[in-house]
């Protein structure tokens, strides 16, 4: 009983703590991986990537993860490695578990666009609520702390280290994703414009968009892109691989739609065998079906 | 005191009874269920059932929106079936719709959109000729509120000026595979849980075939259906369907759907 005890504890001990990875993918550019699950409370909601850029000013925080917790152990990492300071924190989007963190870092600027301010100001406490419901204990202490800059696309140059600002659509709404290459590196962290080996998630989404966004993506020609989730890819494999899903996803709604399948006949719509060994694919698309197939749906149908 | 000093024995009599209906509830329930006696005595109303395979609830594992979970009902090789009921146990309006052929069928598809106030079975239950009810069903896992969150429509102010719009499809089945009737209306749902929004609802919808005007169906509904409702089944040899429906403050709607195209 009192060894059960112990075990136990000692789970509990090692559930407090993330056990970053972080990698360091180009010189002073760092990659914290998550895993291609969902959201548990067995990893405590890392399943989306975030990193840093270490300058002369201290380290550039693209995202601070899902929890408080997260976002001290980020906070802690970066600092590490960049001389004890923090320069800055970028927000990619409004999602619980890339935008959450923020309270780690509330004495220091964080950067979102105005559509991610809006975002977090309209729906940030329904978002934590739930992340507290999934996350449990990993929440702790986790409030939503609202970005305290509005940031413009563009070039800025910190610490002697130049940066790219994107601002994008189709994930996360109208303008309200954001994408920053190292301009030195041509490391792009998409946020969750891309995924990779991992099924996209259509909370927010526009497809149509969003295909948009990829094109300028590609147009900036980045050797390494940082998705928001799923493993870090050379190239532009993995913008074409959620280009690949996404396209298959608006084909398959629009050919149940033409044949007039109910939302709940779509939740079994066959996946590829190129998508099969991604995670998360058969839920993503029961999620994205609830999402999206309504206004497929009610596009096929005679009005009066 | 007659009564009195009979009483213990009429207690005793339905205690045992429902000693009875719980072991027998509690060993047959595929989904073991709490909310499946609830099901059984007012929806049921008490009938005899039986748990069949050859009914199947499509339903998402994990309701990604409580207001709006998607639910497809097949039943296949079941004789004489005169009436199909969805239901979910663990919400507050435990019955969903009610689908009254007036023909017999042994086959059907049929799928719609409920709320979900909390995780629960959702069951699809079908009456044969003989009063027996044939039961499937599957658990979805749901953060809740479904059935007592505000309609869209409650928040906009405009949401009276398309009440009752209507749109509907016949699909023609290829080769072996039946018509499929699809069609929604603009209509909030609301259930009446939320203080200052009243119940609002549709309640009854009839189908009827164009052009010998015969009605095909009957459906009857409630509050747990989701917010502009959409509703497909499975038909076959109809040309087309008129559609008129009311809600419960006897607003109506109608709609006229004719077969189109084939599809490849």
């Amino acid at each position: 009983m009192m060894a059960l005890l112990l075990m136990t504890f000692a789970a509990v001990t090692a559930a407090a703590d993330y056990e970053f990875l972080a990698e360091e993918v180009a010189e002073g550019v760092w990659v914290v991986p998550g895993t291609t699950e969902g959201f548990s409370r067995d990893n405590g909601g890392h399943m989306m990537n975030t990193g840093f850029v270490v300058t002369d000013e201290g380290a550039v925080i693209v995202d601070p993860g899902p929890t408080l917790r997260y976002g001290e152990q980020l906070r802690a990492l970066a600092e590490s490695k960049a001389g004890g300071a923090i320069a800055r924190v970028y927000l990619t989007h409004h999602h619980p578990d890339h935008a959450l963190g923020a309270l780690a870092f509330s004495d220091v600027p964080v950067h979102a666009l105005p559509a991610t301010i809006a975002a977090l100001e309209r729906d940030g406490q329904k978002l934590l609520n739930n992340f507290y419901r999934l996350l449990g204990d990993w929440m702790r202490g986790t409030r939503v702390h609202l970005p305290t800059q509005s940031v413009e696309p563009g070039q800025v140059e910190i610490g002697g280290r130049r940066l790219q600002v994107l601002a994008l659509s189709g994930h996360s709404g109208a303008g309200a994703d954001l994408a920053i290459l190292d301009v030195g590196s041509r490391v792009l962290f998409a946020g969750d414009i891309v995924f990779n080996a991992r099924a996209p998630a259509t909370p927010d989404a526009d497809i149509g968009r969003w295909l948009t966004s990829l094109e300028a993506v590609a147009a900036l020609a980045p050797e390494q892109i940082v998705p928001g989730h799923g493993p870090l890819a050379a190239g532009l494999d993995a913008l074409k691989a959620t280009r690949d899903w996404l396209d298959w996803l608006d084909n398959t709604m629009r050919d149940g739609a033409s044949r007039g399948l109910s939302m709940g006949e779509m939740l079994n719509a066959p996946i590829p065998k190129r998508f099969a060994s991604w995670g998360q694919a058969r839920r993503e698309l029961q999620r994205s079906v609830n999402h999206l197939y309504s206004s497929y749906s009610t596009a096929a149908l005679d009005w009066n | 005191m007659a009564v009195p000093d009979r009483l213990p024995g009429f207690v005793a009599a339905l205690v045992f009874a429902c000693i009875l209906c719980e072991a027998d509830a509690a060993a047959s329930d595929p989904l073991d269920s709490p909310g499946w006696r609830i099901v059984a005595e007012q929806v049921l109303a008490g009938a005899p059932y039986r748990f069949d395979d050859r009914v199947s609830v499509h339903v998402p594992a994990v309701a990604e929106d409580a207001t709006r979970v998607p639910l497809h009902v097949q039943v296949t090789d079941i004789p004489g079936i005169q009436r199909i009921v969805v239901a979910a146990d663990l919400n507050p309006i435990t019955r969903a719709v009610t689908l009254l052929p007036e023909h017999r069928l042994d086959r059907v598809s049929f799928g719609t959109q409920i709320k979900v106030e909390q995780a629960t079975p959702i069951r699809a239950a079908v009456l044969d000729d003989d009063g027996l009810w044939h039961v499937g069903g599957a658990w979805v896992s749901a953060a809740g509120g479904g059935c007592s969150a505000p309609s869209l429509a409650s928040v906009d102010p405009s949401w009276s000026e398309r009440l009752g719009e209507a749109g509907g499809r016949i699909f023609r089945g290829s080769k072996g595979v039946p018509d499929r009737l699809k069609f929604s209306v603009v209509h909030p749902m609301d259930a009446g849980f939320v203080s200052g929004v009243p119940r609002l609802y549709i309640q009854e919808t009839s189908i009827h075939a164009i052009p010998d005007g015969k009605r095909v169906m009957r459906m009857l509904t409630t509050a747990a259906v989701s917010e502009n409702p959409v509703f497909a089944f499975d038909f076959t040899g109809i040309e087309g369907v008129a559609i008129q429906g009311r809600d419960n403050n006897g607003n109506r709607f109608a709609l006229r759907v004719a077969a189109t195209e084939t599809v490849p």
